[in-house]
C-alpha cells in the first residue's frame, strides 16, 4: 500500500510552513489492548521503538521487559525495554508478531526501524513523489 | 495498488495549535480532526476517551522551529 508523506507544521523553510515525513498509521496489539499510532519509518533506526506512554496505553509494565541501551545523534544513551506485541500497518495486511522497544526518551515517539518493522515489510521511499510504499513480506517460517 | 489519501491541509491547520504535544486524531472520510491532546500519548488517549472517542489515532506533534533527528 502506498502512503503519502505526512505534512507536519515546521518553520525551518521560510517559504513553506510545513515539512513532509514518511509517517504511516500502525496499530499495536498487546493482550486485549490496542492502540493506533502515526509512526515514522526510520531506516536508520536499529529497532522499532515507541514512547513509554504508548506502552502505558497497552498496559505494558515497561521495566519488566528486556533492557537494552541505544544511542542517538546526540550521543547520549537511552534505556529501552523490549516487549512482544503485534503490529499491523493500517490498511496493509494482518498483524505481525514482533518485539518492539519502549523508552521514556522525549526524542522518541514512534519509530519503525530495522529490527521488527523492516524484518517484516518491504519499504520503498519515493521522496520525489512524497510517498512511501509498504508491502508485507511473505511469512518466514 | 491502493493509495491512502487524506485531505492533509485541514489537519495541518489544526496541528498548529498543538506544538510539542501528543494529539488524538479521529479519522473520518477523507480527513482527520484533533479531538484531544496531552503531554504524552496516554494523556491524549485518556482525554479522548473521556470525551467519548474510543477509536482514535495518536500522534506526536514535534516542535515547529527545529528539525527532527530521532533519539536526539
Amino acid at each position: 500500500m502506498r502512503f503519502p508523506y505526512r505534512k507536519q507544521p515546521n518553520f525551518l523553510n521560510p517559504h513553506q510552513p510545513w515539512i513532509s515525513r514518511p509517517v504511516i498509521p500502525v496499530c499495536l496489539f498487546h493482550h486485549s489492548q490496542q492502540v493506533q499510532v502515526e509512526a515514522l519509518i526510520d531506516s536508520g533506526a536499529d529497532a522499532t521503538l515507541f514512547h513509554s506512554s504508548i506502552g502505558k496505553v497497552l498496559g505494558i509494565d515497561l521495566e519488566a521487559g528486556r533492557r537494552a541501551r541505544f544511542f542517538g545523534v546526540s550521543g547520549d544513551p537511552i534505556d529501552v525495554y523490549f516487549h512482544p506485541v503485534q503490529l499491523q500497518v493500517v490498511g496493509a495486511g494482518e498483524p505481525v508478531e514482533m518485539e518492539v522497544g519502549f523508552t521514556n526518551a522525549r526524542g522518541v515517539a514512534a519509530l519503525l526501524g530495522q529490527i521488527g518493522f523492516f524484518d517484516h515489510f518491504r519499504v520503498t521511499f519515493q521522496r520525489a513523489k512524497d510517498q512511501v510504499e509498504v508491502t508485507p513480506l511473505p511469512h518466514r517460517g | 495498488m491502493k493509495f491512502r489519501t487524506m485531505n492533509q491541509d485541514k489537519l495541518l491547520e489544526q496541528l498548529k495549535d498543538y506544538e510539542d504535544k501528543w494529539v488524538a486524531l479521529l479519522e473520518q472520510d477523507d480527513t482527520a480532526q484533533v479531538v484531544a491532546s496531552g503531554s504524552d500519548a496516554f494523556e491524549a488517549q485518556q482525554e479522548a476517551r473521556s470525551k467519548g472517542y474510543e477509536k482514535v489515532r495518536l500522534m506526536k506533534v514535534w516542535p515547529f522551529n527545529a528539525g527532527y533527528a530521532p533519539l536526539a
